[in-house]
């Protein structure tokens, strides 16, 4: 560019103008932001996180037809109620559901799955041969127990039961042991709030298996009412549920209601990350502020800093508004991007202003200079910095070419902010004795000359680093799980995680489509002969294999185990405290008696005993009412589904299967759904050769792993164009400012050492690249190059203490700015949204590592410059 | 080692326990011959032949010794009981793996073991008789015959007797008293034996039992 007399004759009018007509700017400017900050309000959020890539790629649009199809997969509220015993967590899904369809304003649709009867009643039927011939055997050697408690199920009988087993052997058909500590487990805490019930189930073997953390699970799949036009859609809904499940004591305690699900986890997520956006933005506020004060030495320059700090804030948000409409959860950092960024060009302002001050100019007159001298470096500035930003715009991670528009923008906007109102304020405040004082201080730093001092070192070092960093660069990760960048703290986010542990989630499913009935059947074969795979489900799999086979084996079992018993009243009979106190003891004893007595029989024995002696006290009739009901509330609903599903007598159809749950399982269009369970709960780089294998088969399959192994793919893929384009435009942008091929290396070299810096520093801390945090480097590029401009150009300008660059308020200026920067960034690593966290982090860590770098290699690259006269050398 | 259940130790169940209290005290005159029902008896027909035949038992008492009841038991109890079907109940879905040598290998070892069992439960008499409460049945093919014992001292003790209509003929194949499945503490005895030893061990089972029951 060189000089350019006109242009900036031209900025030197403008400011006059300005400072003329500083009211009316003033005013202006005021009503602008005003309207801006108004429009701003209106500014959605869009937190769907596979929204962020583009809707063109093939993945995303095979997702997005699956949702289309299944709506009630897409998005949905995932409700785990978890008990101590299937009988628990079963009566509490049913309360649940009760209260859900009480409320179809809030949750117009919802599914059970193991809630409904026809899958009920078809249990015994839909298990494998050799399960139901097991459950058989286990149904017959209970029978006789149940026979003998079925003319009086009380607490006496019970334990008399047991007396006789123990002493007698009679034989009640039950694993003793197992009796043994199941009743152990319910006695001692009989007493207690949320006491576990006995589960006949689980002493039946009826088939309920526990999770591997021990609980047992039923899963509600909710569909609730989304409000689009608000800023967390999802909230009435589970504002709703979080009401119900208080008013149903699922809170917390033995019986417990968790909740998760894309809603959940959506409205979580935007929660974490506005709060993390608040937050981060406030302290950002408060920190660059202390900063400036510190910088500026005058508490009214640091005020005027942050005025047109906050007014080009509302400014770049309204801009936003028109620009793109609704943010997402990425451009929501543009808030603490721009507290970081947008302040940097009023600060160079101020300092160049207050140097102008001190050289002894007027106040005018030294506006209009800092100006005049300045407009070109900040234009730099800040199209490199939007260059940064704008460089994931034709990338395919759309939700970053969105920040990347919003933010590049907002670059020029802090540039007119610094050309305006800035300029208005200094010409309207008085010019006070102690800036002057501030900016006449130079206090000799020595230290600041060791770069010039030791060239050849400093480049030496420089280059051993830079080449210690690249190659341990190369090894940086990629994390394409969208809960990594969540709140791990986050109940839908822990509750996922639980439930992926215990398999008890699709979520890490793949699925599949299939025009018809023959070809869902044709693929299902196919992929659940692929190795990696658990499970494949479909409609299909309703349809029991085997049935004549298993309903003779029905028939069997209706002929020996008596359904008629099972069917019949199971209420249990109320006992007094002394019957029960009389036979806890006895039983007791005869646990005791066995010389091989063993360590089950001891602890129910000492059970009994206390259980007794508690009995015997005041509240002696309660515990007795609370023990019935705790030994024998399992007892009938187990018992009478069992009876129902014994009946079967006829064998399943397809068309019957499809009737009760077509509506989960082939979609209106007649797409059959097609679910794929993976063998292991890996990450997606585990899953990555599965998804190929089924790819093969299916090239349409969706699903989490798919899409996670894609989005890695395609977001390396956006990462590596964004920084090729970053790097490119910038150097474009350079060559044809600078004019001096060398000059714009001396200013790459040291980005590029502080850039791999970054990422070994990445590396070596366990970091990796997530759908957040890889938008740092581009960006990064682009802000950390405006240091560069600023010292070169200032070196050129010459007129400088010792020949050193680091000596002038340029360099006073990159080091606040770099600061203030960083400390807005860096605030972003106090978001609960771990995305946003890591974000800050690898921002702060990057801006620092750069800036340092430029900072020290840069003067010694260049070597002296143009002395000061007044220095004398 | 799988700790055993009170099953495994129990090797008859509940069934013969609760018979042996209330027959194996009785002593009584020797009565009529066992009378076999005809094919054409309704499912009542069927039970109360079993019974009278018991009764019959029980009312000769010393008169019969234990050779002389099974063999005045055995016809009675092979044309009352199914076994064949009571065998595919109890094995389930293993009974279609036995090769037809087997299956008689069983039929026969549990014919014995049934005959013995009532011969040797079956031999004193103490005022007991049967009386018929309901008849059930449900489809052409099904019955529930339900019929109680009164003791000599009052005491009523039900038997429900499920039958099976087999090409036209009517037979028990299990009786459950005061609730107590027959069949359920077979299978799940047996289920136990099969699991660890095959049929083989069932049948070795079976036999050793019915040598107790015939050694006294």
């Amino acid at each position: 560019m060189g000089e350019d007399p006109a242009a900036g004759g031209r900025v030197r009018r403008w400011l006059g103008f300005v400072v003329r007509r500083r009211w009316p700017v003033l005013i202006v400017m005021l009503l602008v932001t005003a309207a801006a900050a108004l429009a701003a309000r209106h500014l959605g959020v869009n937190t769907d996180p596979e929204s962020l890539l583009s809707a063109d790629l093939p993945f995303i649009a095979d997702s997005n037809r699956l949702r289309a199809e299944f709506p009630e997969l897409d998005r949905n509220l995932l409700l785990a109620v978890e008990a101590p015993t299937p009988e628990q967590a079963r009566a509490a899904a049913e309360r649940l559901t009760a209260a859900l369809a009480a409320d179809p304003g809030h949750f117009p649709a919802w599914y059970w799955p193991a809630g409904e009867p026809w899958l009920n009643r078809h249990g015994l039927l839909l298990l494998s041969t050799a399960r139901l011939q097991a459950a058989g055997d286990a149904m017959s050697r209970a029978q006789p127990l149940l026979a003998r408690l079925a003319g009086r199920p009380d607490v006496p009988g019970l334990y008399g039961m047991l007396v006789e087993a123990a002493e007698k052997a009679t034989g009640i058909g039950l694993e003793l042991d197992a009796v043994y500590r199941a009743l152990s487990a319910v006695l001692e805490h009989a007493a207690d709030d949320g006491a576990a019930v006995l589960s006949w189930q689980g002493l039946l073997d009826a088939g309920v298996d526990a999770t591997a953390s021990g609980v047992y699970r039923e899963i509600i799949l909710v569909t609730p009412d989304l409000d689009y036009s608000r800023v967390r859609p999802g909230r009435a809904a589970l504002e709703a549920l979080h009401a119900l499940r208080h008013d149903l004591s699922l809170d917390d305690g033995a019986v417990r209601l968790r909740i998760t699900g894309s809603v959940a986890l959506a409205d979580e997520e935007l929660l974490s990350a506005l709060t993390g956006a608040r937050r981060a933005g406030l302290f950002a506020l408060l920190m660059v502020g202390a900063l400036l004060w510190i910088a500026l030495r005058s508490p009214l320059l640091a005020a005027i800093a942050l005025i047109s700090l906050i007014c080009g804030l509302a400014l770049a948000a309204g801009i936003a508004v028109l620009a793109v409409g609704r943010i997402n959860l990425i451009s929501l950092a543009f808030v603490v991007l721009y507290i970081g960024l947008g302040v940097n060009y009023a600060l160079h302002v101020l300092l160049r202003y207050r140097e102008r001050l001190a050289g002894g100019e007027m106040r005018a007159a030294a506006i209009a200079a800092a100006g005049t001298l300045l407009w070109r470096p900040l234009l730099l500035s800040a199209l490199t910095t939007a260059i940064g930003f704008f460089s994931f715009i034709p990338t395919a991670y759309a939700g970053v070419g969105e920040l990347g528009l919003i933010a590049g923008l907002a670059m020029f906007v802090a540039l007119a902010v610094s050309f305006t109102l800035t300029p208005a304020l200094l010409a309207v405040v008085p010019v006070s004795p102690r800036i002057l004082a501030a900016a006449r201080r130079r206090p000799a730093r020595r230290w600041l000359d060791v770069p010039l001092h030791h060239r050849r070192a400093v480049l030496f070092m420089a280059a051993a680093a830079a080449v210690a960093a690249w190659s341990l660069a190369g090894d940086i990760a990629f994390d394409g799980d969208p809960l990594s960048v969540r709140d791990p703290q986050a109940e839908s986010v822990v509750t996922l995680r639980a439930l992926m542990a215990d398999g008890d989630t699709a979520h890490r499913n793949l699925q599949v489509l299939a025009p018809s009935a023959a070809e869902a059947r044709r693929l299902s074969d196919k992929l659940a002969a692929l190795p990696g795979v658990k499970r494949v489900v479909s409609l299909l799999s309703f349809v029991p294999a085997d049935q004549d086979e298993k309903l003779a084996l029905l028939d069997d079992l209706r002929w020996t185990v008596d359904p008629e018993l099972l069917a019949g009243d199971w209420t249990a009979v109320p006992s007094t405290a002394k019957a029960q106190q009389h036979a806890a003891l006895a039983l007791a004893a005869a646990l005791q008696s066995e010389a091989d007595s063993g360590p089950e029989a001891l602890r129910l024995a000492a059970a009994l005993r206390a259980n007794a002696a508690r009995l015997e006290g005041p509240g002696g009739a309660a515990l007795a009412e609370r023990t019935t009901e705790l030994l024998f509330s399992a007892l009938e609903p187990v018992l009478h589904r069992l009876a129902a599903a014994l009946a079967v007598d006829r064998a399943v159809t397809l068309d019957e299967a499809r009737r009760v749950l077509g509506a989960h399982w082939v979609s209106p269009a007649g797409e059959w759904l097609i679910q794929i369970f993976p063998e292991t709960g890996g990450d997606h780089q585990s899953l990555a050769p599965l998804v190929a294998a089924v790819r093969e088969i299916a090239p349409d399959v969706t699903g989490m792993p798919v899409i996670q192994v894609a989005a890695a793919e395609a977001i390396g893929k956006a990462f590596r164009l964004a920084m090729l384009l970053a790097t490119v435009s910038i150097t474009v942008v350079l060559l044809v400012v600078l004019r001096k091929p060398v000059e714009v290396l001396h200013i790459l070299v040291p980005l590029g050492i502080g850039g791999g810096l970054t990422l070994a520093f990445m590396v070596l801390g366990g970091m990796a690249f997530n759908f957040a945090n890889v938008i740092a480097l581009p960006l990064l590029l682009g802000v950390a190059v405006d240091n560069g401009i600023h010292l070169v150009l200032r070196h050129r300008e010459g007129d400088l203490l010792r020949g050193n660059v680091l000596r002038s308020a340029t360099a006073r200026g990159i080091v606040f700015g770099a600061l203030t920067t960083a400390a807005g960034f860096g605030n972003l690593i106090l978001s609960p949204h771990a995305g946003t966290a890591s974000l800050g982090l690898v921002l702060a860590l990057g801006l620092l590592l750069m800036v340092a770098v430029t900072l020290i290699v840069l003067p010694a690259s260049l070597g002296p410059a143009a002395t000061a006269p007044a220095d004398g050398g | 080692m799988k700790k055993p259940s009170l099953g495994d130790r129990n090797t008859f169940g509940i069934l013969p326990v609760l018979l042996g209290c209330w027959w194996a005290a009785a002593g009584i005159a020797a009565g009529p011959a066992a009378e076999p029902p005809t094919d054409d008896a309704g499912p009542a027909a069927v039970v109360e032949a079993l019974e009278n035949g018991l009764i019959a038992a029980m009312r000769a008492g010393k008169a019969m010794d234990f050779t002389a009841r099974s063999a005045f038991l055995r016809p009675l109890v092979e044309r009352t009981l199914d076994i064949p079907r009571m065998g595919r109940f109890i094995f389930a879905a293993n009974w279609r793996t036995f090769d037809e040598a087997a299956q008689q290998d069983f039929i026969a070892a549990f014919s014995r073991l049934s005959v013995a069992n009532y011969a040797k439960h079956f031999d004193q008499y103490k005022g007991e008789r049967f009386e018929a409460v309901a008849v059930e049945q449900p489809d052409e093919a099904r019955a529930r015959v339900r019929h109680r014992l009164i003791k000599g001292s009052g005491e009523a003790v039900a038997f429900d007797y499920l039958l099976l209509n087999s090409g036209g003929v009517w037979r028990i194949v299990n009786i459950i008293t005061d609730g107590v499945s027959d069949l359920a503490l077979k299978r799940s005895q047996y289920a136990m034996l099969y699991n660890e030893g095959g049929l083989e061990a069932v049948i070795a089972e079976i036999d050793a039992q019915s040598r107790k029951f015939a050694d006294g």
